[in-house]
Order: C-alpha cells, then sequence, then structure tokens
C-alpha cells in the first residue's frame, strides 16, 4: 500500500491549483508590500524609491538614523506617510473587501456572474451619500457621508435579503431579481438627486459612485480592515462547506452542511463587507466579479485556495490601479472605478482567453 | 446498521409526495426502492438525509431519528450519491470526491493525508483513478456516475443512500456498480429503474406508487406481473434465467384500451 500511497501523495502536489497556489501567495506576499512602498514614491512631490521604503520604515521601526539626519524634507515624510500610504491602505482593504465579498456572493447564490453588489447594497450607499451631498447631512438625520453610506448600504442589503426569504430559506434566484429589482430603484432616486442638485455637487456625486479613495485618512481603513479581517476568517473557517455549496444543495445537506443557514451567514457577512468598503470609497466596480475569476483560473475552485489569492489579489489590484488614477492624468485625478475597468476588462478578457481558464471553468 | 423508516409522509411544494410509508431494512441488506417516475423515490430517500422533512412520521438509523441528530453527525453515517451534482464552477474530480469527505473534517488547514488516502481508494474502487485530474464537468454522464459514487464511498457511512446510480452507465458498469455497492457490505438503499437489476441485486424490493409503499419483500415474492401490471402499467412475463436460474422480467406494453390486467 505505501508505494502508491506515497505516488499519490507526489502526484496530489502536481494537480492542478495546487503547485500554483504556493507561487501565487508568494507572489503575492511579495508584491503588496513592494507596491505600497512604489505608491509612496509617485506623486507631485519628489520621493525616490528607497526614501519611501526609509520614510514608511522609519516610522515603524523606532530609532532609525535617517528620520533624524536631515536627508528627507518635511514635505517627502507627509507627502508619503499622511497622504500616500493611507490611500493606498484604503485601497488594498477596499480591494480585498470587494473581491472576497464577490467570491463569497458567487457561492451563495451559485453564480459566476454574481458580485458584491447584486445585493443592492452598492446602490443603497450611493443614494445615502448622494442625500448627504445633495440635500446635507440633515436630511439624513445629521449622519456624516459616509455614515449615511454604510446605513444605506445595510438597510437596503436588509430588505433585499427579506425580499429573498421564503418560507425560511433564501432562494439564489429570488436574492439576484430582488437586489436588481431594489438596486435599480435607489439608482433612479439617485440619479433624479444628481441631476436636480447644483452643478458643483454632481462631480462629488460622480466621484462617490465611480469611487475613490483619494481623500483618505488611516482612521478611514480601521472599519472596513476590522470587517474584512473577521469576515475572511469566518469564510476561511467555512471554506470547506463552500465548496460543498457550490455543488447544490442537496449534496451539501447530504454532506451535513446547512444550506440555508450558511447561505444566510456568507450573505450578511458580504452584505457588512460590502457596506463597510463602499462607505469609505465608493461604488468600485469589477473587482468584485473579477478577482475571484482570476483566483480560480491560477488556483482551481477549491475555496482554501481560491479565498486568499481572491483577497490578497484584490488587494494588490486595487493598489496598483489607485497608483495609475492618480499618475496617468497628474495631477488630475481619475476616478478608481474606471482605472479598474480600463485596465481590468481588457486584462481579464486575454486571461479569459488563455488556455488555462479552463480551470476557472470558463469554457462552457 | 439498519433502517426504520415509520410512518413517513413528505410534503413539497404543498402537496403530499410521500404519503404513510413505513419499512424496514436490517444491517447489511441491500433494499431496492422502485416505482414510476414522479412516485416519491427521490422524496423519501431526501427524508433519509435530512433534505425534505417528514411532516409526521420517523426515520431512525439504529433506532435514532435522523431529524433529531445533528445534521453532522447523520452525514457521517449516511453515505449519499444524489442524481444531481451542480458544476457552474468548475472542480476537477479529486475535489468532487474529498467532498465527501466535508463531515469527518473541521477546522481550517489542507485535507489530511488519511482523506486523500481514502478519497484515492474511493477512486480506485470505481475504476475512476485515470480521471483524478479531470473537470467533473468534462466528465462524460457514465463517468460522472462514477465518480459521484465514490465521493459516496469516500464519505464512509454505514447506510448507503444511492438515487438512480445506474442512470447514465453503460451495461457492462451497471453491473460493475452493483457489484461495488453490495461489496462494501453495507446497509444500502437505492432507487432503481431497472427490475431486472432490482430482482437480480436486491435483498429486498420496496415498491412504491403515488407517494405509497404498495409492496415489499424479496424480489421474487414481490415482482408479480399482477403488481407489475398495476404499478408500471405494462405487461411482464416471469422467465428463469437460463445460466442463474434467477428471476428474469420480460415487459410488453399495455394494450391502452384494455382496461383489465392483460395476465389472465
Amino acid at each position: 500500500m505505501s508505494p502508491p500511497l506515497v505516488s499519490a501523495q507526489a502526484d496530489a502536489r502536481r494537480r492542478v491549483g495546487v503547485s500554483s497556489f504556493g507561487t501565487a501567495l508568494v507572489v503575492l506576499a511579495l508584491l503588496i508590500p513592494a507596491t505600497i512602498v512604489l505608491s509612496g514614491s509617485v506623486g507631485v512631490t519628489e520621493v525616490s524609491f528607497t526614501d519611501s521604503l526609509r520614510i514608511l520604515a522609519g516610522h515603524l521601526l523606532p530609532g532609525m538614523p535617517w528620520m533624524t539626519d536631515g536627508s528627507l524634507t518635511p514635505l517627502q515624510d507627509q507627502a508619503v506617510w499622511s497622504f500616500r500610504l493611507p490611500r493606498t491602505l484604503l485601497a488594498g482593504v477596499s480591494g480585498a473587501g470587494l473581491a472576497l465579498a464577490g467570491a463569497l456572493m458567487q457561492a451563495v447564490v451559485r453564480n459566476p456572474l454574481a458580485e458584491p453588489y447584486i445585493l443592492g447594497v452598492s446602490a443603497g450607499a450611493g443614494l445615502g451619500a448622494v442625500l448627504v451631498i445633495t440635500l446635507g447631512s440633515a436630511a439624513v438625520a445629521g449622519l456624516g457621508l459616509s455614515t449615511a453610506a454604510f446605513a444605506g448600504a445595510l438597510v437596503t442589503g436588509l430588505v433585499v435579503y427579506l425580499l429573498a426569504r421564503q418560507h425560511g430559506m433564501i432562494a439564489p434566484t429570488r436574492l439576484i431579481l430582488s437586489g436588481v429589482a431594489i438596486g435599480s430603484l435607489l439608482s433612479a432616486i439617485t440619479s433624479f438627486l444628481t441631476l436636480t442638485t447644483e452643478a458643483q455637487n454632481v462631480f462629488s456625486v460622480l466621484f462617490f459612485l465611480l469611487g475613490s479613495v483619494s481623500a483618505a485618512e488611516l482612521g478611514d481603513t480601521v472599519l472596513p480592515a476590522l470587517v474584512l479581517l473577521g469576515v475572511a476568517v469566518f469564510a476561511m473557517a467555512q471554506a470547506r462547506r463552500l465548496n460543498a455549496l457550490l455543488a447544490g444543495d442537496e449534496v451539501a445537506t447530504a454532506l451535513g452542511v446547512d444550506a440555508d443557514r450558511l447561505r444566510s451567514r456568507l450573505m450578511v457577512a458580504a452584505a457588512l463587507l460590502t457596506g463597510a468598503v463602499v462607505s469609505v470609497s465608493g461604488g468600485i466596480g469589477f473587482i468584485g466579479l473579477v478577482v475571484p475569476h482570476v483566483a480560480r483560473i491560477l488556483v482551481g475552485s477549491h475555496h482554501r485556495r481560491v479565498l486568499p489569492v481572491t483577497i490578497l489579489g484584490g488587494a494588490l489590484f486595487l493598489m496598483l490601479a489607485d497608483l495609475l488614477a492618480r499618475s496617468v492624468a497628474e495631477p488630475t485625478e481619475v476616478p478608481i472605478g474606471i482605472v479598474t475597468a480600463v485596465v481590468g476588462a481588457p486584462f481579464f478578457l486575454w486571461l479569459m482567453r488563455h488556455r488555462r481558464s479552463a480551470r476557472g471553468g470558463m469554457n462552457r | 446498521m439498519s433502517l426504520d423508516v415509520v410512518g413517513v409522509s413528505i410534503d413539497r411544494g404543498g402537496r403530499t409526495v410521500v404519503s404513510d410509508v413505513g419499512f424496514q431494512v436490517p444491517r447489511g441488506r441491500f433494499a431496492g426502492l422502485i416505482g414510476p417516475n414522479g412516485c416519491g423515490k427521490s422524496t423519501l430517500l431526501g427524508g433519509c438525509y435530512r433534505a425534505h422533512r417528514p411532516t409526521t412520521g420517523e426515520i431512525r438509523l439504529d433506532g435514532r431519528d435522523v431529524w433529531r441528530e445533528p445534521r453532522r453527525r447523520v452525514a457521517q453515517r449516511i453515505a449519499v450519491m444524489a442524481q444531481d451534482n451542480a458544476a457552474d464552477f468548475e472542480m476537477d474530480v479529486f475535489d468532487t470526491v474529498m467532498l465527501g469527505r466535508v463531515p469527518h473534517q473541521s477546522g481550517f488547514g489542507a485535507d489530511s493525508a488519511s482523506d486523500v488516502a481514502i478519497v484515492d481508494e474511493a477512486l480506485a474502487r470505481v475504476g475512476a483513478t485515470a480521471l483524478r485530474h479531470r473537470p467533473f464537468a468534462a466528465l462524460s454522464g457514465g463517468e460522472r456516475q462514477r465518480v459521484l459514487l465514490a465521493r459516496a464511498l469516500a464519505q464512509q457511512g454505514e447506510l448507503l443512500v444511492l438515487d438512480e446510480p445506474t442512470n447514465h452507465l453503460d451495461l457492462a458498469f451497471q453491473l460493475d456498480i452493483m457489484r461495488i455497492v453490495a461489496g462494501t457490505g453495507l446497509t444500502t438503499v437505492a432507487a432503481l429503474h431497472d427490475l431486472n437489476l432490482a430482482a437480480s441485486t436486491c435483498d429486498l424490493v420496496l415498491v412504491m406508487a403515488a407517494g405509497r409503499l404498495v409492496a415489499r419483500g424479496h424480489p421474487d415474492d414481490v415482482l408479480t406481473p399482477e403488481l407489475i401490471g398495476d404499478v408500471f402499467k405494462v405487461g411482464a412475463r416471469r422467465l428463469r434465467h437460463p445460466d442463474t436460474g434467477g428471476l428474469l422480467l420480460a415487459f410488453t406494453p399495455f394494450p391502452s384500451s384494455t382496461p383489465e390486467s392483460p395476465e389472465r
């Protein structure tokens, strides 16, 4: 028995996706810090890659000599630490959160076309934010912009959830349809508000709806980061049950998985995560749909491999998108949602046509 | 382990699909559940693995009601080969069979070496080792059935529930699959369409019609031309297999205008 067992295990490591999983993790784990440093060196105030690294290290580690020897100007320090780092981190957290929420929603409704926004959460957040921008905080009980957006996201998620319930079960098709319907309704109201408001507000509205991390402060990343951490731990603990859910509710049930309860919990987790991200960064599109598919193409459909690659890949993708968003038309900022679509769509289509896409289930 | 089904009725979509069904499958026996399409076979099997909750009655494994046990515990004891397996997302054969280990696994981390060995052994038993790396969705109907049986074997339950396991299978593998299942020695309930397969394999047959259990017992005793005429609306002759001496059924269509039994 032992020789075939040994060869079977060696074989297991050669399987599709298993061998590339380790590589993908290592590459992402190296590229993410490199991107953070690179991002510190891009902008109007000139900072070299090395100086960016020195500033970041100097703030994180006490007693670094270059922080006090006058080789770095206060302007450089402020640009890297107070402006570029927070927005890069927010981009990373937002990208990771949207990508993870997308992967979860695809499993919840067992549909490769699902993305975080099918819950109508982004439309709800958009309406909340646009109410504040066009009518002022007083219109929404004195809430600030991101609080109003978060509230809008959660209320919408809850309404869609309740509409999708039938006999105590979440029906995937009803979930998609009610999310789309509620989303359209709220978007219509948002559009109306946008068209009837003063011209000066329109720019802010568009920036929110398309998504942006430009005004980020470190404090903005705290809530999305905490929610991301919680949801990521929960999702990883459910990775095997998620696989069972992909095989169908009956199969999952036969394997001891409470499909309805798992689906409800995943939906709540995805809605919270999406709401937390959208309320700070706006409705950044495309990433939640595409990153999970890229992850599947790279490492196969098993959630224990897909989820970590999705989270890290989403973070990296949005960090790079932000880098482009503020450098292509410098000093003008492009909304990051435009960059994710303009850069992401061709990349995704190329990947989809690539021969390895079979493992992501795209040959059907 | 023995299976006791006691006075079970199951509703689906407001309609009673299974109505007051009761039977026992003793430990280690192979029971074939037969009946025309829509008679409630799949729903009744679903009652056993907790997909469809009975409105009345109990389904007991060694005396314990499966609907009062923790879900996961039930899934550790009942291995299921269901009819449908969604494949909207690509999964390879190995991962598909590894799903059978879900009720036994917990927490984070990779699949253990023993899980991998169990999956490989299950694949070998159904002759699907060569399919290991293939995407499940790219398999032929027969190959899929093999893989789904492997998943049920990897689940390592004490009761095996099979919903039309020989669907899409060529003759050789129909016989093969029955031999594999019988070889496990597990208590088995299988929904079957082929009465000759049921007659040659099962220790007992359970005959359902319109949600009710209309007959049960040894295939030789139960599969009479009268019963087959009543339940399946076809004419049947009982023959003896020239080599094995076993029961062999030959069917003819019912003349649709003849209300009475043709077996007079």
